[in-house]
Formats: structure tokens, sequence, C-alpha cells
């Protein structure tokens, strides 16, 4: 087991190395980050000059990409711009856990990201158990009384909802619970932002202003879940040894969630864990309906100003959380099904 | 294509036929694709949409599509304009035929790209194996571990203004899209190439792929007429779903500003800017994405049923 972890991990460190190289030159040559500096005031060409030389945009990519790898404390810098080497970098490089700094507000990557994760967090990780919940409970369900009136209906529904996406599915729920429950002189809930700026941050704000994102990024993800978990409990129920515990005299309830569930909830491991990370990345369309304060909104604000350092920090960090998911799934695989050894 | 796989296949699966009625494979795949009510369904809701796109195509010309009057922005739906007009007078019906021809063609013609690519690396790895797989199956982790949406917009946003605007069967593509097709189809063949790789690795020690060596054949002739033909079914389930991933990836990109360019129109980013219209002119977002969902969810219900189709285990 232990030999297989640490190989797993080996062999994750040349596929950061290729992701980040790949998405470092596709950063780096797109775009222009100076071109939304000095604002309405657009700076003197030979200013301009001067700025690429000092903050290193005129090196080659691959000089560049090592700077961001290692640092560049290193080697003399031309920090002045003046085309003359003056004095060492200051950079320390991913690999010593710095991301660079951000070229719009001149933060460190980290702590750009910093700020926004908290938000994020909150609203994926409520968006989570309600999806946890919803779907365990509607997938059970429909198997248990499967071909009942209920399951043809969430079948139907989840069939549905599954393929509207999700901004869609944002603005039509906009559209009912602020908009028309305005219009009929129903309690509103609120669609823009993370709390009332007038009435300040305060725990029943944020959950007021948290429901329609956090069930717009549910709906569809129960929608795709009940269905994974209604075929699994199906399966399961069909099998002998639910038969033999029943037959042993178990109630039902206890057949179903102790004997049944434990089986039934391996692929769920899998879905879930595969899925926690790109939920987050996911939130990047959510985030941006319903202005939330978050890393998805912050991402596409610093991608369309070409500030790689943000970007690169963000997407390494999504990166390896996805490879850490799928290890740590591995784990847990080994303890829910006794049966599966890896090495 | 779906025939000729199955005639190829046919020596391999006579023992289970023979005692049957003798239905042709094609046939049987047939019979079991019309008795999935719900593929039925989709198959002819996507064939209504398919004729509003070309035979709307007709009535109304793309200048309609694209001309502006900003005397009659945010019109209501009414006799003259259907659907109403958008923010600067377009008329949205026109929008939604045009932009429904662009989007089922990047739908299309992107996931050719990445059926292409996904078969070419999945059998190639599964094939050869050794170094070849370890370098492709590395690769194929490497992209399946970036978000895809993430990568696609870091993708839109370096192509963005690169592919000049291209004249093609008398009408003119604005290079982005070009540049979605592309992008989108270099970003999803990563799941079926896996799904390949696996097929292969098992067809390659079968009988019949070693006897296909020992008479002399090629590895090119043993990949296309023994190897090939026998992976199919989810090459063609891959390819129904994956439409449906397409269009709505399309959707995602053109929705937050990097996708298709106006004056362009795609389902898609004729939604982006509705979000500051949601209560007074509901009919900007109405119109196009109920035919996203609507086409999304028929193709996803006629992929369902050409899996349980060309699934041999499925009964009769």
């Amino acid at each position: 087991m232990y030999k297989y972890i640490i190989r797993r991990l080996l062999q994750a460190i040349p596929l950061l190395f290729v992701v980040s190289f790949v998405i470092f030159i596709l950063m780096q040559s797109s775009g222009d980050p100076l071109a939304t500096m000095g604002g309405r005031m657009p700076p003197r060409a030979e200013d301009r000059e001067r700025l690429r030389q000092s903050l290193g945009l005129n090196d080659p990519i691959y000089l560049q990409y090592i700077y961001w790898l290692v640092g560049n404390d290193w080697r003399m810098v031309d920090s002045t711009g003046d085309g003359e080497p003056d004095r060492y970098g200051t950079r320390r490089g991913v690999i010593r856990g710095d991301f660079g700094t951000s070229i719009i507000t001149r933060q460190p990557a980290m702590q750009v990201i910093g700020d926004r994760l908290e938000n994020t967090l909150i609203l994926t990780m409520t968006a989570q158990v309600i999806i946890i919940v919803g779907a365990l409970f509607i997938g059970i369900f429909s198997a248990v009384r499967q071909y009942s009136i209920w399951d043809h209906l969430f079948t139907t529904l989840s069939f549905i909802i599954y393929s509207i996406p999700v901004f869609l599915l944002g603005i039509i729920l906009i559209y009912i619970f602020a908009v028309q429950f305005r219009i009929w002189g129903l309690p509103h809930l609120p669609t823009a932002g993370m709390y009332d700026p007038i009435e300040g941050r305060s725990f029943g704000q944020v959950a007021r202003h948290l429901v329609l994102p956090s069930l717009t990024i549910a709906f569809i993800s129960i929608a795709g879940y009940s269905r994974y978990i209604r075929s699994t409990m199906l399966e399961v129920i069909n099998s002998d040894y639910i038969r033999t515990a029943r037959a042993k005299g178990l109630t039902e309830r206890r057949t179903l969630f102790v004997h049944a569930f434990k089986n039934a909830s391996l692929p769920l491991i899998t879905l879930i864990g595969l899925d926690l990370p790109l939920l987050i990345a996911g939130a990047v369309v959510t985030e941006t309906i319903f202005a939330w304060p978050g890393m998805g909104k912050m991402f596409i604000d610093h991608l369309n100003r070409s500030d790689t350092a943000v970007v690169m920090a963000l997407l390494m960090i999504i990166t390896l959380a996805v490879i850490m998911a799928q290890l740590l799934i591995d784990i847990v695989y080994t303890w829910l099904d006794p049966r599966i050894r890896y090495d | 294509m779906t025939t000729q796989a199955h005639d190829n296949s046919a020596p391999v699966q006579i023992g289970a036929v023979a005692a049957e009625v003798p239905l042709s494979n094609r046939q049987r795949t047939l019979n079991r694709f019309l008795r999935h009510r719900m593929a039925v369904f989709g198959s002819t809701i996507l064939l209504c949409i398919v004729l509003f796109v070309t035979i709307g195509g007709v009535i109304y010309s793309e200048r309609d599509a694209n001309f502006n009057d900003v005397s009659r922005r945010l019109q209501p739906p009414s006799a003259e304009h259907p659907f109403g007009t958008d923010t600067i007078g377009r008329d949205i019906l026109a929008r939604t035929i045009y932009g429904g021809q662009i989007s089922l063609l990047i739908g299309v013609t992107a996931v050719f790209m990445s059926i292409t690519v996904g078969t070419t690396f999945g059998i190639v790895a599964g094939y050869y194996g050794g170094i070849i797989d370890a370098l492709l199956m590395r690769f194929t982790e490497a992209m399946l571990s970036i978000p895809t949406l993430l990568l696609l917009l870091v993708m839109a946003k370096y192509f963005a203004g690169r592919i000049p605007t291209q004249e093609l069967f008398g009408r003119t593509f604005s290079g982005s899209v070009i540049v979605i097709i592309g992008i989108i189809g270099l970003t999803s063949w990563m799941g079926l190439s896996r799904l390949i790789r696996a097929n292969v690795l098992s067809l390659r020690e079968s009988e019949f792929v070693t006897a296909a060596r020992a008479i002399g054949a090629s590895d090119f002739h043993i990949i296309l007429r023994h190897v090939l033909p026998n992976t199919i079914a989810p090459v063609i389930v891959a390819t129904t779903l994956g439409v449906a991933a397409a269009i709505l990836s399309e959707a995602y990109i053109s929705f937050l500003g990097l996708g298709v360019q106006p004056p362009t129109a795609t389902w898609g980013n004729m939604l982006e800017g509705s979000r500051s219209h949601i209560d007074n002119a509901p009919w900007l977002w109405f119109f196009p994405g109920m035919l996203i969902v609507l086409t999304v969810m028929s193709i996803n219900f006629v992929g369902d049923g050409v899996r349980d189709a060309l699934d041999p285990r499925s009964r009769e």
C-alpha cells in the first residue's frame, strides 16, 4: 500500500511539470498584461518597453518558465528596465512556495487567491452538502420504490435538469425566486453578492445570499448522482447477501442502510472525490451569474487581464487537488471494499 | 459505419446468433433502438430542431439575423418578431435559427475531431503498448487532471483573434468559430481514448488477431479490419453524447464572453448579457436557452438508446 502511494506521488511530479509548462506557454503568449495598465492613460511607448523589460516579459519564454519554477535569485536581472542587468532577482519560484506576484494588484498570487478561497469554499461546501443529502435521498428512494410514480418523476426530472447549462438554471432560478416572487408579493431572495452592503456581513445575510447559487450548483449534480445511486442500489438490493440479510430477519431499515448502502456507496465515493476539485472550477459560471466574490470569478477577471501568476497558481492548486483526490479515493476504496488491493 | 462494423464482427458472434431468428445484426440493433421510447422521442425532437434551423435559414437570410436597429430594441415577442428583439434590436427568431446552425455545426465537427484524436490515441496506446502506451497515457492523465472548463478558457484566450475570418460555402465564418471547434475537440478526447485502449488491450490477445498476424497481416491492416470494428460501439456512443457535451461547452465559453464573437450568433453567445435583463426581457434568454436544453436533452436520449441498442447483453 505504501509503495503504491509513493509510486503514485512520484508519477504526479512529471504530470505537474507538463501541465504547468503547457499552461504557462499558453498564458504568457496570449494577450498583453500591460494593456490595462495606466487605466485611461496608456503608458508611453518607451515607458511600456521599460516596464516589459523590468517585469521580465522580454526574456525568452523558457527562461520565464524557469524563473517561475525555481525563482531568479541566482541570476542578475534588469530591475530598472534600462537594458542592463543590475541586481539579483527576488523571486524564489514555485518549488520554494513563491507563486509570483499578481501583475494587477501587485500582491503575492497566493494572497490574492487566499482572500477569495474562503468565499468559494463556503459556496461549494454548502452545495456539496445539499448534493450528497439530496442525491442519497432521491437515489435510495427511487431504488426502493422502483417503477413507482415518484421514481418515474425523478427520472424524467433528472434527465431534464441534467441537460440544462448551469448558467441557464441560475437565470431560471433568479427569474422565479427573485423576479416573480417580488411581483407576486412573496418574500424574494437576493441574487447578487454575498451580503447586503448596507446590512453588513452577518451569518443571516450570507445564508440568504447563499440559497440561489448553492441550489444552482446542487441541482445539476443531484440529477447526475441520484441516477448512479439508484442503479448501484438496485444492483446491490437484488444480490444474494441482501436476500440472506432479509432471510435472517433483519429489519428492512438495517438491511438497506447498513448492508446495502455500504457497498452501494463505492461509486458515490469516486464521483464525489473526483468532482470536488471540479466543483470549485465549475463555480466559475455560478459565481459570475450571482456576482459571488469567489475564486471562479477572480479566475475570469485575472485571465482576461493576462495575469499569469494568479491564473497559474490557481490552476496548479486545482490540478494538485485533483491528483490528491484520486489518490485519496484509491485509499478509501481499500477500506470500504477489502477485496481491492494494490501492489 | 455501423453496418460495416457488424458485418466484420459477424464471424465472431455466429455462435450466439445461430439459434435465433435469422435477423441481421443491423436489423436487431435498429429494432432495439426503435423499442427505446425515449430515444425515438429524442430523435423526433432532434429532427424538428434540424428542420427549424434549415427551413428557417431559407425563410430568413443571415442579413436578417445580423441586422440591428436600436429604435426597436428589447421588444417583446410580437407578430413581426415572434421571439422579440435583443438589446440592439436584432430579431431573436432569425438569430436562434442562424445561431442554431453554428451551435450544431460546432457540436458535430468538434466531436468529429475529438473522436479522431481519442480513437487514434487509444488504439495506438493499446496496440503497441510499452513506452508509447506509457507516454500517451501520462499525457492523457495530465489532460484529465486540469478542469476542462478552465483549460477551455485559457485556450480560448490564447487562440482569440489568431484565426482570420473564413469564407466557406458562400458564408462567412468568424475565426472564433474555428477556434472553438478546435479547442473543444482537443480537450474532450481523453475519456474515449482510455476506454478504447482498455478494449484494444484485450482484443490484442484474442485468437482472431493472433490468426491475422500468423497469416502475415500488417499492423495497419489488423488495426483497421480487426481491432477497430470490434471497438466501434463505445465510439458511436461517445460520438452521440459528445455532440451534446460540445454544444454545452460552446455555450459555457460563449456565455463567459470568450467564445464565438458577434455578429456571428450561437445559442451560447445570445445568452451573454441576458443576465442584466432577467426581469425586463425574459425572451432574451428563454428562446435560445430552451433550444439548448431541448437539443442536449434529445441527444442524451438518443445516446442512451444507441448505448442500449449496441449492447450485446441487452435483451431482444
